[in-house]
């Protein structure tokens, strides 16, 4: 009782005792700060509910996407009837689509979708287009992605299934055959098919990717020194065997930088929504594993460059002026072409990497400049699979990627 | 006066002016809780700074649960980083000794030194001591708590503590001794 007396009387007179503290610590606290501490933080929760959300979007978009094309697919012949039949009606209707009609309802404007966009229309501010612009923002860098392109052998087919419909016709009567080709014709040239897009572009992931593992001790080696008498804490001499022990002084940390890819892709319109497209694109990825050894740290660069061939198809999804909102989803596979690993100054021979396939899904929007030139900007997911190679490098550490791709896209009208 | 939660809101909301509120608030304290680990204000400025930094940096995960929870908060972090100073820059030995004819010796009267001196006489208690006094006295832990925390045996912690009295009540009375002549 005594004894709680004497503490609790020791406690009351100091421990809400003041001294005060030197002059200028605050100073040397503010400076130590990193930038706004609490801003920092706060921003970086707003991130990933964001990069959250935007994963979740994308994919949400990709699955609603994907199953509408899907069902489009397998409903093609259906769509060219329909097509078929507003051609023939009238062939005057076509000036008529060229013109800007916002009202218009959606069927016409879907025609326009893939062509040039035509003037006077502003690109409305839509509320769609928000997302992606705050996105763009808010993440500064970027990853790396590919798509756009075009498969002229998937194409092909298309042009084919026109001729026997000519074909047909012409069999039937001259005069109506040949008004029917025209008014096709018409349509098609500003349609599909005989554009084919080129895109130069450059996609970026969203961050680095850093880690450090320490050094475990290996078990014979921790019982022969006895390892759980040095432990700091009672008790940790039971846990001792059940717990790694990692060499103090020992540590290993690799800092992938975020990888950097450029391409050219080349892309067809299938219809006048749906589009391939194929390319190739160069993707460098930069790693630097540092090995520490108490004061010792040996530092390897290692480079690789890879190069790969996306292919991508796209759906249209809206438009409205020279403003096209649509989703793209497609696969890649990447060839490294070289690698490169300098350590302490000396290069090393190292293996190069196996094929590494990717698979990407994105929602893109794009603003035609002219009607020959558009910008536009693809945020999406990318999923980088396990190629099973002992290369360490970012697509194994951090496989799943927010990424964005921003490039220029040429509309070539043949 | 700005209540704890009002200060943490403002914290939160970027106010940078808010970090230095609190830090003017807390400074004092932590400093006195500072210099009863360790008696070197050089030290314990390095301390303190690596303790505020902490704090502001890690003030979005603080819970807060009530009027005092974040002086609390504050407290323990100084503590611990103190602790962890004396750890590592200074040699602490703990023995197992069992505690001499414990219970029969009277208990140092602290009721009449002023609070500097108290502090000051803890502040010369060999660094062992110190740091079980600190934790038992300050800290509220349990001589087990304590023993777990610093890789001791209980009876240890009781020991040193035992002893850390022992030698405040010495440097008492010869407190009073001069204070009578």
């Amino acid at each position: 009782m005594n004894k709680d007396k004497w503490t609790q009387q020791l406690r009351d007179k100091l421990a809400e005792r003041e001294v005060a503290a030197p002059d200028d610590l605050w100073a040397d606290i503010e400076a130590a700060l990193p930038k706004t501490s609490v801003e920092k933080g706060k921003r970086r929760s707003l991130l990933i509910p964001l990069r959250r959300w935007a994963i979740a979007a994308s994919l949400a978009a990709l699955i609603t996407g994907g199953g509408f094309l899907w069902w489009k697919a397998n409903q093609p012949d259906h769509d060219e009837q329909e097509l078929a039949e507003t051609t023939t009606v009238i062939p005057p209707q076509i000036p008529e689509k060229l013109q800007p009609d916002p009202e218009e309802p959606q069927t016409s404007v879907k025609l326009q979708t893939f062509d040039e966009s035509l003037p006077s229309e502003k690109p409305a501010p839509s509320e769609t287009i928000l997302p992606y612009s705050e996105e763009t923002l808010i993440q500064p860098d970027e990853f790396l992605a590919q798509q756009e392109p075009p498969h002229e052998q998937t194409t092909l087919p298309d042009l084919e299934a026109v001729n026997p419909t000519e074909e047909a016709k012409e069999e039937k009567s001259a005069d109506e055959t040949i008004r029917q080709l025209e008014t096709q014709i018409a349509m098609l040239t500003p349609k599909t098919g005989n554009k084919v897009i080129v895109s130069l572009y450059t996609a970026n992931g969203l961050s680095d990717y850093q880690g450090a593992n320490g050094v475990r001790m290996s078990d014979e080696l921790a019982e022969r020194y006895d390892v759980s008498q040095y432990m700091p804490v009672s008790g940790a001499r039971n846990r001792a065997a059940a717990n790694p022990i990692y060499l103090v002084g020992y540590e290993e940390r690799q800092k992938h930088y975020q990888p950097v890819s450029f391409g050219l892709s080349v892309g067809y319109p299938l219809s006048s929504q749906f589009a391939l497209s194929t390319g190739l694109v160069y993707t460098r990825l930069r790693s630097d594993f540092t090995y520490l050894m108490n004061d010792v740290s040996i530092l390897r660069q290692q480079t690789l460059h890879y190069l790969g061939i996306p292919l991508n198809a796209q759906y249209h999804l809206w438009h409205s002026g020279n403003l096209n909102v649509y989703l793209s989803a497609g696969a890649e596979a990447d060839y490294n072409i070289k690698v490169k690993t300098v350590s302490k100054g000396i290069e090393q021979q190292t293996d190069r990497d196996r094929w590494q396939f990717s698979m990407q899904g994105a929602v893109g929007i794009q603003y035609d400049v002219l009607p020959q030139l558009g910008l536009y900007a693809e945020p999406g997911v990318k999923y980088y699979f396990d190629n099973g190679s002992n290369v360490r490098n970012f697509f194994k550490d951090k496989p799943l990627n927010l990424n964005l791709q921003v490039g220029l896209r040429l509309n070539i009208t043949k | 006066m700005e209540t704890e939660q009002q200060l943490l809101d403002a914290i939160h909301s970027g106010e940078r002016e808010a970090q230095h509120r609190l830090y003017d608030r807390y400074s004092g304290y932590a400093m006195a809780i500072g210099l009863r680990y360790i008696p070197d204000s050089d030290k314990v400025r390095d301390v303190l700074q690596d303790s505020f930094v902490k704090i502001l940096t890690s003030i979005g995960n603080f819970d807060y649960r009530g009027e005092g929870s974040l002086k609390s908060w504050v407290a323990r972090i100084v503590a611990n980083k103190s602790l962890d100073y004396v750890r590592q820059h200074e040699h602490v030995q703990f023995t197992n000794e069992v505690p001499d004819n414990a219970d029969d010796e009277e208990e140092p009267d602290v009721g009449n030194i002023p609070p500097d001196v108290l502090d000051n006489m803890i502040g010369q208690l060999p660094t062992g001591y110190r740091v079980v006094l600190n934790l038992f006295v300050f800290e509220q832990l349990s001589h087990r708590e304590i023993a777990q925390r610093l890789g001791i045996s209980e009876r240890a912690s009781a020991t040193h503590f035992f002893r850390a009295k022992k030698l405040l009540q010495k440097m008492i009375g010869d407190y009073y001794i001069q204070q009578r002549i």
